[in-house]
This record gives C-alpha cells, structure tokens and sequence, in this order.
C-alpha cells in the first residue's frame, strides 16, 4: 500500500478493481443472451475458464512473482478466462476451458519476461485452442438445443443429432449465409457461445464507452473497413450489401472489434496507434478469411497485431522537437 | 459548445461550495505577506501602521499593511520571510492614494502599469504582480482571458466571485483591454458553471468585445489547457500564453484592479476557498492580504483528524504552510490517497490523461529523457493510473538526479 506524501494527493476512483468489475459488466449481456440460447453449460464453461484463470492468475502473481496478497488477485483474469469461454461452442468438453484457463495465464503474465503483454490472453487462448482442437472448436449445435451442464463431455451422437453450419463456415466454401441479417444480429445463427448475439456485443460496447473502458472509433475503425472490402469483394452469387453485412457479423469480426480493440494493455498507447491496430486488424482478418477461409483468421490477425503494437505505438508517439522545446 | 483539451483529469465527484456566499473578514490576528530575497522595509518596525499603510516593497512592487497593527518588520517564518504585522487596536485604513478619475480612454498603458504597481495587484493565477505582467507585452495583445476556472473540482470561489462580483470582473476587463491594446476578452469557465455565464453576460453583453467559453470539467485548467481549449494552440512545457501574444488573468486580479483604481486603495484582500472533506465547514471567504494558515482554518473551524492542508489543487498542489501565498486561490483539506499498487500493464490510461501528450509510464524505462524534459507535473497521470504507480513522483525524483 502506498500512501502519498506527495501531489497528486487524489487518486481516480478506478483501479484495476473497478476496471475488472467493469469489464464483467460489459459482459454480462452476451451471458444473459447465450445461456438463453445454449442453456446452463454457458455457465458452467464460463465459470471453468474464468473461475480457473482468477485461481491460476492468483497463484502465478502470489507464489511465482512473489507479489502480495492483495495485488496478487486480479479480476482482468476472470474477465479474459470468460471472454476464452465466449469463444467456443456451447458443446466442447469441460476440459477445454481448462486448458484455456491456462492459456489465459499464460498470455496475460508473459508480459513479464517480455515487459509489456505480448499477446491478448483470450485471443491467445482461442486461437491456439483452434490450432489444437479445431474439429470440437469448430463442432457447433443448433441453438435452444440445451446440453447438460455438469456432463464432462457430450455424446458426439447427440451432438450430430443438433449439429449445424455456422455462417462462417457457410461462406468457407464460396456459400452465401441465407438466413437474414437479423438471425445474425440477435444471435439465431449458431457460433461459439458468446460471438453470435451481435446486438449484446453492442450493448457492451456502449457501457465499456461510458464507462471509458473502450474508444467506439476503434470498434468503427475494425469494422467499416472490412465492410466497404465485403462490399468491393462479393461472393459471386451474391447480393453486394447482403453479403457485406452477412461477412461482417460472422465469426468473431464483431466481438474481436469490441474486445480486442478495447484490450489496453496489448494495443498501442496513443489514441492513433489504436485506431491503426484495429484499421489493420479488420484488413488482415478480411484478406486471410478470403484467401483461406475456414477457420476463423481474426484471431492469429489480432496476435500479429499484438506483436506490430509496440512499433505502431513508436510510430504513433508525438515527436517533440527541441526546437520547439527550447523557444 | 464545450470546449476540451487534451489529457487532463476529469473529477469523479464535485462537493463544492457553490452556493456559499463569499463572506468578508477584515481582520485577523496576525498577517504575513511573503517578502523576496531583496524585500526592503519602509516603515518603523515595532510602530502601529494603518490597513493601507506602505510598509514596504518587493521587487519595486510596494507592499502594503493589510491590517492595521504592530509592524514587526521582515521575519523568518515556516515557508519563508514575511512581512509581518501582528493585529492591534481599530481595524483603521489609511488612504494614500487618490482615486483614478480620469475618463479610461484618456489613460494610457503606462499610466496603467503605474496605477497597478502603485496599487500592488497581484495576479492570484500566476501569483505575480500584475503590473509585471502587463510590462512584458510587446506591442498589441491579441486576447485577454479571464480564467473562471476553479484550480481544484472542491473549490468554488472564482465561480461566486463571477456570480457577486460580475460587474467589477467586467470593469477590470475593460481596463485591462484598454491597457493591452487587445481586441477581445474571453470570460472561461466549466461549462455547468451557467450562473457565472449569466451574471457575466448581464454586464458583458457587447459581442465585439466579450465572449464566453464553455470549458470541458478537467483538471488542471493551466495555460496550455486555455490555450488549446479555446485557440488550438499546443504550448510546449517553456512557453507561457504570453508568447502566443494572449494575456490569461484571474477574476480576481480583474476586481482588484478595478477596486483598486475606482477607491485609491491598495489591494489589500484575497479570495480564497477553504474546502474539502477534512475542513470541518468550508468557506468562501474574502481575507486580508497574508492572512496566517492558522487563522483561516480557524475560521472554517479546523480541520479533521487526519487532514492535510493543500495549495490550490489536489492534483498538483504544494503542502500549505505559514501564510497565505499570492498565488493561492483555493485550500484542501484532504486525506492523503491510498492506492495498492500493482504493475503497470501499459493500459495507456495515463498517456490519454497526459495533456502534453507523453506516455508517462515510460518513467519505469531507461529511456525517460524526453518524458523528463517535457512534462509539466500536472500530475494527472499519476491521478489516473489504475496500477497506483507514483508515476509524477519518479518523474521528480529522475528530473533532480539529472
């Protein structure tokens, strides 16, 4: 604890506290509207990945880093552990969120060694859990068909028996999503468990920008681009502005452009740089998913961004000339 | 429109004191007007002196008893030397001076610069006698400012003196346009401060010469955030509005120099604001001139267990102490903050509260030449950091070391 003897004798009331406590506000929409839509293992994925990241983050911070007690706890780990869980279906088996707890960890805290966080944790976590088990990441259900919440895995014949194509998928292989903006935007097309209601990923985003946790011009910055691509770049059988929206809500484009463009601590520091991560993070998604579709390439484009912050925060740095200092 | 600027520290709560009138309090038991290092004594020392009565001078500016008491000449006290006058007997004034009565139009800068150092006004923001000020001006200035700004969210004085003593403001701006050649005077305030835009306009309703500016709630309201907010002018750290050819003063330093001219009186009053949540009842008050630390606090009934007494803005303030200071317009009482300090995240918080645009976090870096030479301890970063680092106290520390 620190006691200041010195200006400034106020401090602003956020702290990494409030800014976590914050953080999973914003998220509780997408949790509302996904355990409404894929039933109670919502939460109990949730609760895994982001109960087990607090937990390894804490003992990470306490025991390796030797910090203490009352700065070991830090909710931001909760928050990237349920933002993981966001990105998977509904149906893996319960020992993922537990791996990508431990990818959280992993990501948030290797900053140390490098000293800046290199890699946003819940990204991390997603993308190497895509590398690792694509088939069960990628195995989504129909939504309202509600699996058991405490069964470690499910029956891969139940599964199939609900199983669908998410719009990401659909549009893989040249196909165009058909069933309407709409399902999209209230999340009636299927998808990992928190990156399908498009309008809750806007709810958050609206309360992290009033709560000053996210800059909106950042999330616009990601998007439109990729938009205006869709629209110049459509699928052959294709409506242009149908499919520039269609495009734009699959996959995890929106909740990457609300959550990673808002992550502060893996994206440049000035105002400029942000805008350019996330201008270059939608470019870079657009032309990976139309060179090589499948997967979700957001992910690994955000990651190579993560890498790129730290030079586009130098580019970005107002230059303060002597010049000018000394007249 | 509310204008903004860049960085700054937006105030999560405001217990301020708008709607206390200023109460007016002429005497105290002892005044201490801060004396420079070639201060000289013009009066007997140990010989009662009237309120008004030349005692002596610093710098060429004439300091003056604001008190009538014992003159005990200059002494070395808590915070520095002083010119001291202990209180006794009638709260008697001298008059020295005549008051100006020729026609405004007929006076010139000169006469002008003669009256405010004959007169001692002091410039309450930048706590330098104005006449110092105005001798600086080289040719016609483009702009005179009157900050309404308050230097702390807590105090509220500068806004009551707008809401009483509008019509002085107003006149002391006309002097001061009149002196500096300036085409223009702009009244800037917080923007939720409408009562003060109101009493302002009701006297500065001619649009050719007066104009007022919504100010975004940040703090601290310097130069720089003036200058940006209202011109879209950067300043680096050396440069002061003056060299952007724009003269920013203080209310206060307006009616005193209108008072000042219209009485023949010197200034011998302060406004001041005792606020915060360790003052046991906060105040607006209107002090003599040097009035002791301790008789103010008297005044608003002492302070709080804990408390600890700060100049002008919790932000970047220094610890009060002895007597009151010319550049002070505000005192609080807080309890220092707290805050658990954990590492930094780069989570950029502090580098979008930086108003000169750096990244302060780079403090904890080899390479913090730059951030040391161009930071103006404003202090929001370290306000703002949610990690608890004392970023403006490393800032220091590195800045004495080179």
């Amino acid at each position: 604890m620190t006691k200041t003897a010195s200006a400034p004798y106020a401090h602003s009331e956020k702290s990494s506290l409030t800014r976590g406590t914050e953080w999973l506000v914003a998220l509780a929409p997408m949790l509302i509207w996904s355990v409404y839509m894929f039933g109670a293992r919502v939460i109990t994925l949730c609760a895994l990945s982001g109960g087990l990241s607090l937990i390894f983050d804490f003992l990470v911070r306490r025991f390796l880093f030797k910090y203490p007690i009352k700065s070991s706890v830090d909710i931001m780990a909760a928050v990237y552990g349920i933002l993981a869980a966001f990105s998977m279906p509904v149906a893996v088996p319960l020992w993922i969120p537990m791996i990508s707890a431990i990818l959280v960890v992993i990501a948030k805290n290797i900053r140390v060694i490098f000293k800046k966080r290199l890699f946003n944790p819940f990204v991390f976590s997603a993308a190497v859990l895509n590398l690792l088990f694509g088939a069960k990441m990628t195995l989504y259900t129909r939504p309202f068909a509600y699996f058991s919440a405490f069964s470690f895995s499910i029956d891969e014949k139940l599964i199939s028996g609900y199983r669908v194509i998410s719009p990401l998928q659909y549009m893989a292989d040249g196909s165009v999503y058909e069933d309407g903006i709409f399902a999209q935007l209230y999340g009636f097309a299927s998808g990992n468990i928190g990156e399908i209601a498009i309008f809750a990923m806007i709810l958050s985003l609206i309360w992290l920008c009033i709560r000053k946790e996210a800059d909106w011009k950042n999330t616009v910055a990601y998007l439109v681009p990729v938009f205006l691509l869709a629209l110049c770049f459509p699928s052959d059988d294709a409506e242009s502005t149908y499919y520039a929206f269609a495009f734009l809500f699959s996959g995890a484009f929106v909740f990457l452009s609300v959550f990673a463009t808002s992550e502060s601590c893996t994206t440049p520091m000035t105002k400029s740089g942000k805008l350019i991560f996330s201008l270059l993070c939608g470019i870079i998604t657009f032309a990976l998913r139309k060179l090589h579709g499948g997967i979700e390439w957001g992910y690994y484009a955000v990651l190579l961004m993560n890498i790129i912050a730290p030079l586009i925060e130098i580019a970005t740095k107002p230059k303060l000339s002597k010049a000018k200092k000394d007249k | 429109m509310i204008l903004d600027f860049p960085g700054g520290a937006r105030p999560e709560k405001r217990t301020e004191l708008g709607k206390n009138r200023i109460d007016i309090i002429d005497s105290c038991s002892a005044v201490c007007i801060p004396a420079c290092e070639d201060a000289a004594v013009q009066a007997a020392v140990g010989k009662r002196v009237l309120r008004g009565s030349l005692i002596g001078s610093n710098r060429g500016t004439p300091v003056y008893a604001s008190i009538a008491g014992i003159f005990r000449g200059i002494m070395t006290l808590e915070g520095g030397d002083y010119f001291v006058v202990m209180q006794n007997g009638e709260n008697e004034t001298e008059y020295l001076y005549e008051p100006e009565t020729r026609p405004l139009t007929s006076l010139t800068r000169e006469d002008i610069i003669e009256s405010a150092k004959r007169l001692s006004v002091i410039d309450s923001r930048s706590g330098l006698p104005l006449w110092e000020l105005l001798s600086r001006i080289n040719g016609d200035l483009r702009r005179i400012v009157i900050d309404c700004t308050e230097p702390d969210p807590e105090s509220a004085v500068n806004y009551r003196l707008c809401i009483e003593q509008a019509k002085q403001i107003v006149g002391g701006a006309k002097i001061l346009l009149h002196a500096t050649g300036a085409l223009k005077c702009v009244f800037a305030a917080e923007h939720y401060r409408t009562a003060a835009f109101e009493a302002i306009s009701a006297y500065a309703s001619d649009e050719k010469i007066f104009a007022l500016a919504e100010l975004d709630e940040k703090y601290p309201y310097g130069d720089r955030a003036i200058m940006y907010a209202l011109y879209l002018k950067s300043l680096s750290k050396n440069q002061t509005a003056l060299d952007e050819s724009v003269l920013i003063v203080a209310p206060e330093t307006a009616i005193a120099l209108y008072k000042s001219m219209v009485s023949g009186l010197p200034q011998l009053d302060r406004y001041i604001c005792v606020c915060g949540n360790r003052i046991t009842r906060g105040r607006n008050l209107c002090v003599p001139k040097g009035i002791t630390v301790h008789d103010l606090l008297n005044l608003c009934g002492g302070m709080k267990k804990g408390g600890i007494l700060i100049e002008n803005s919790l932000l970047n303030g220094n610890l009060a102490s002895g007597a009151l200071g010319d550049g002070t317009r505000a005192l609080i009482a807080a309890k220092p903050a707290k805050r658990t300090r954990i590492e930094c995240v780069s989570c950029g918080i502090c580098a979008q509260a930086c108003p000169m645009k750096l990244l302060p976090n780079e403090i904890l870096s080899k390479k913090a030449e730059s951030l040391i030479e161009n930071c103006i301890g404003c202090g929001a970063c370290e306000y703002s950091c949610p990690s608890g680092i004392p970023l403006l106290r490393m800032i220091r520390e590195k800045e004495k070391l080179q």
